[in-house]
């Protein structure tokens, strides 16, 4: 028996996680239903084909799509548990840590995996997550006075990773970077190095800062909840294996990325600053409570706020991450 | 004729001329409110980067209200559009057409308004549940700690420029089907 | 019906409905409803993915800065702005045929130093050229043919969002793709330039014949106070707004709301426009956006519905696995790109042919930065050709004259769009033209 499946994602395919949709989560279905009555005939849906960055979600709950890989990073109001790690900054830098406690947060905080069902979607495990976001100016930081009256351009909740250090923080987004940068509208930006690399930011933003404002759960598989209680079981738990497999794969081809990336935007010393773990340490205290007035609003939604912001720095320590701050302590 | 205006399209017919200039007026106050929002955006802009380059201060949530605003606008202004005539269209086989019979170029162009109609109902139709959604749900655009504002005010545009636009398409339609059943006056 | 086919067959269909005189966007929202059904036999799901795709497809920055390079092309066009500078410019150039045409495209090859998309360069000389240019005698077909040609300058000339795009894609140097752009964007409004000329010369019934204006009686002294009162407005609105993009003031997007602001403030000190004047350029700048972004939100609904049929995926996978040699490649690869641009917007071209053909070009060794310029060049050829030239339905909807029909601008532009063919091929031909500077 064939079915028929759409697999949307919003970015094209030259991104990681939409490569290892095609490379590893597709071959990962069909070799466990090989062998069964059923087999699956996809459809790719990549690059707006079908929905835009942050339309997945809606496309799976109307059934145009049956699969998505869904970017929660892009949604943060109407995934704002999704959205733990770009609200405790100056976490692991380890992109596996943060991607386990997330799908840990799944698994034992009532409420985290149902906050899916309200979109009709079913959690289907694992995804992917970002490198360990990082400082690129076109000046040299070694401080946070540095950054004083400095226009730095960041990802919309990472803006509020510049509250309180001087810098002017201001949203903007990958397309735009370098031709800003360049005319001198910011002097800076935060970004991760996978994304960096192919934008050949460091032309323009020489100085690479490593700051360890972490690595960030930036999404993850689902399904439609009402296609996939109809599918059989041989079905649903391939696509669920196939999930596992996907963010193994994803995670291993992201270590060598983020390597390659490096050496790119911070060719040379010259270039390249580690924060020393004092001055993070005082740029993260500068911070306001990020992450308590996330949890209240996530709270103020029906949604376990706090439960998840207590749990995921629990496990991060539990883990022996090595975080800036202690967002549990408000 | 063929990029006729609603006053172009009268047809004696007093309910139905009534309705048409009604729906007029209508599209008119949307399309003026879509009018003060563009010279809106365009303050906005100003004072934000006057703001940022002079004071190093951004206005929180700009890009998020200019991106929100742009369907605003456009579905504010699209009934209006229509109604005066000015929705881009290859009018020179009509016009060759209606050089030829007037009556029949009323009847093709009845049946053109006509598909129009059925779908913006169309879109309409599936647009009322996303509406319901975003304003059901409280959803929000922006970020924590920054900037928040719902989105359904702007989803409810959609649905209310999309009605008016569905209703001046199908008297439209209705006053064309008269021309070509009768002739013009 | 197969999925291919039945994209074929929606070809035929739109073709079909816009000649007859159906509303263009309503031609492609129709097409592609028809289209999704029969894929998925699902007329619901057909109805979804159209609300969908009105939510998303103009809701961004990007978009929301349309309608103010729109309302700074009609107010420096209503304040006679426009008009003064091409008084200047038609003085200048008087003794070439063709003058005012040369000086449109001269004039947008500056603009094209501000904007970085092609419908802003459209929106803004269509208000201003083809008025100035008809009145002189110039048909309304060759004046908005020499507009839409014009426009593509936009987005050759840096910055420009398609190589931008193309740069993240492809993982490119953006500076290095800007610099490349420059030379293939000089030679084409040289080339612009010169076909400007040849038409005006060759094929008078297609262009029209100007009439020259009367030589000036003015004295030299006042001739010169003349020019400079009439060039001062247009170069303080030129120095805004380039000197506040590349003096790190505000973003190309921004530059939308600053220049329709300084525009404004520029017509309101010379007492050109009021207060009731600016409401009805504001509300015909309303009607215009509208009729443009349905457009566009129609495009993305029939772009959608083409991706699920597999066409275009099929057609650059063709390409893909022939076994041609390098310039058979890209020849083969250039008329793909110019086929999928009849009917495609120029950047969701690039989103579905770059990912399956830019491991093809590595393996060839191919100079990815002129590979880039090839590509951003091919797509902009779209921007010109029925039915889906966005750049002429920008042009038809600004200039809001009766007279000049929608196919009058596309057979004004057709010559441009050879043009810049010929222009690709030269790039092609002599790399040098895009790689040269670097
Ligand atoms: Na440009
Ligand atoms: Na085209």
């Amino acid at each position: 028996q064939s079915i028929d499946v759409t697999l949307v994602n919003g970015h094209p395919s030259i991104f990681l996680w939409v490569k290892h949709l095609t490379e590893t989560f597709i071959p990962a279905v069909n070799t466990a239903l090989e062998g069964t009555d059923y087999a699956i005939n996809w459809s790719e849906a990549y690059g707006g084909s079908l929905a835009a960055v942050g339309g997945e979600l809606e496309a799976v709950e109307v059934g145009l799509a049956e699969v998505a890989a869904i970017p929660t990073v892009f949604m943060p109001t109407q995934l704002p548990l999704q959205n733990v790690s770009y609200n405790t900054p100056f976490g692991p830098s380890d992109p596996r840590l943060v991607m386990e406690s997330v799908a840990m947060l799944h698994d034992t905080v009532p409420g985290v995996e149902e906050s899916w069902h309200e979109y009709d979607a079913e959690y289907l495990g694992g995804g992917f997550a970002l490198d360990n976001y990082v400082l690129m100016t076109n000046f040299p930081v070694t401080s946070i006075e540095d950054l004083e009256g400095r226009r730095i351009a960041a990802p919309g909740p990472a803006v509020n990773w510049l509250e309180g250090t001087g810098a002017v923080g201001v949203s903007g987004n990958l397309t735009t970077y370098y031709n800003d940068i360049q005319t001198g509208v910011f002097d800076g930006v935060i970004v991760f190095p996978t994304a960096a690399a192919p934008a050949r930011l460091h032309e323009v933003a020489p100085y690479v800062t490593i700051t360890d404002f972490g690595a960030q759960y930036a999404g993850t598989l689902v399904a439609n909840r009402t296609w996939f209680a109809d599918q059989p079981e041989a079905v649903q738990n391939a696509l669920r294996d196939a999930a596992a497999a996907y963010t193994e794969a994803y995670l291993v081809e992201q270590t060598d990325r983020v390597a390659a990336a490096m050496a790119t935007i911070a060719s040379d010393d010259d270039h390249l600053h580690v924060l020393a773990p004092e001055e993070r340490t005082r740029w993260a205290s500068a911070l306001p409570d990020i992450a308590g007035v996330w949890a209240e609003n996530a709270n103020g939604m029906g949604l376990p706020g706090s439960e998840v912001l207590t749990a995921y720095i629990d496990a991060l320590k539990a883990a022996g991450a090595d975080l800036g701050r202690d967002w549990s302590q408000r | 004729m063929i990029m006729a205006t609603t006053e172009d399209l009268r047809t004696g017919l007093a309910v139905l001329d009534l309705t048409a200039l009604v729906l007029d007026r209508a599209t008119a106050v949307l399309s003026a409110l879509g009018t003060a929002l563009i010279l809106g955006i365009m303050l906005l802009i100003g004072v934000d980067v006057t703001s940022r380059f002079f004071l190093g201060k951004p206005i929180a949530g700009v890009p998020e209200m200019v991106a929100m605003s742009i369907l605003a606008i456009v579905f504010l202004q699209l009934s209006n559009t229509l109604a005066r005539g000015k929705l881009t269209r290859s009018d020179a086989f009509l016009q060759m057409l209606t050089k030829r019979s007037q009556r029949a170029g009323d009847a093709l162009d009845a049946v053109l308004h006509g598909a129009g109609a059925v779908l913006i109902w169309v879109l309409l139709s599936a647009f009322y549940p996303l509406f319901m959604r975003s304003y059901g749900r409280g959803q929000m655009i922006g970020t924590v700690g920054q900037f928040l504002a719902p989105i359904w005010p702007v989803h409810g545009i959609v649905v209310i420029g999309s009605a008016l636009l569905f209703a001046v398409f199908v008297t439209r339609t209705l006053a064309l089907t008269i021309h070509a059943t009768r002739g013009r006056p | 019906m197969t999925g291919i086919e039945i994209g074929l067959w929606s070809l035929v269909g739109i073709l079909g409905l816009i000649w007859l005189g159906m509303h263009v966007s309503i031609a492609l929202a129709l097409v592609s409803f028809l289209g999704v059904w029969a894929l998925r036999d699902n007329a619901e799901l057909a109805a979804r993915l159209l609300s969908l795709a009105a939510r998303e497809s103009i809701s961004s920055y990007l978009f929301g800065v349309v309608p103010l390079f729109v309302l700074m092309g009609l107010v420096v066009s209503r304040a006679d702005i426009g008009r003064d500078t091409f008084d200047v410019a038609n003085r200048a150039f008087q003794r070439l045929k063709g003058g005012l045409g040369m000086a449109t495209v001269g004039a947008n090859a500056i603009f094209a130093a501000i904007t970085g998309i092609s419908i802003a360069s459209a929106a803004v000389f269509a208000k201003v050229a083809v008025p100035e240019m008809t009145r002189i005698g110039y048909t309304g077909r060759f004046a908005s043919g020499v507009v839409a040609g014009s426009s593509v300058l936009g987005m050759m000339i840096p910055p420009s969002l398609l190589l931008i795009l193309y740069g993240i894609i492809a993982e490119q140097s953006v500076g290095h793709l800007f610099i490349a752009g420059i030379g293939p964007g000089l030679a084409l409004a040289l080339a612009f330039c010169i076909g400007i000329g040849v038409m005006v010369r060759y094929f008078p019934r297609f262009t029209g014949v100007a009439t020259p204006i009367a030589p000036t009686s003015l004295a030299p002294v006042s001739l010169l106070r003349d020019t400079s009162s009439k060039l001062l407005p247009i170069a303080l609105l030129i120095v805004l707004v380039l000197g506040g993009i590349y003096g790190g003031i505000f973003t190309p997007t921004e530059a939308g709301a600053i220049g329709a602001l300084g525009a404004i403030v520029i017509a309101l000190a010379k007492r050109r426009i009021g207060p009731r004047t600016l409401w009805q350029v504001t509300l015909e700048t309303g009607h215009i956006t509208a009729s443009i972004c349905f457009l566009i939100i129609a495009a993305t609904m029939y772009s959608r519905f083409l991706s699920l049929s597999g066409l275009p995926a099929f057609l650059t996978d063709w390409v893909a696995t022939r076994d041609v040699g390098v310039y058979g490649f890209i020849l083969l690869y250039c008329l793909i790109l110019v086929v999928l641009g009849t009917i495609l917007d120029s950047s969701s071209i690039m989103l579905i042919a770059l990912p399956l053909v830019l491991p093809i070009a590595q393996a060839m060794q191919i100079d990815m930065i002129w590979f880039g310029i090839i590509t951003v060049l091919a797509v902009e050829i779209g921007l010109l050709t029925p039915p889906l030239g966005l750049s002429v339905y920008v042009i038809k909807g600004a200039i809001d004259d009766q007279r000049i029909s929608l196919g009058d601008v596309f057979a004004g532009a057709a010559p441009f769009a050879l043009i810049m063919v010929m222009v690709l091929g030269l790039v092609i031909l002599f790399p040098a033209i895009a790689t040269g500077l670097l």
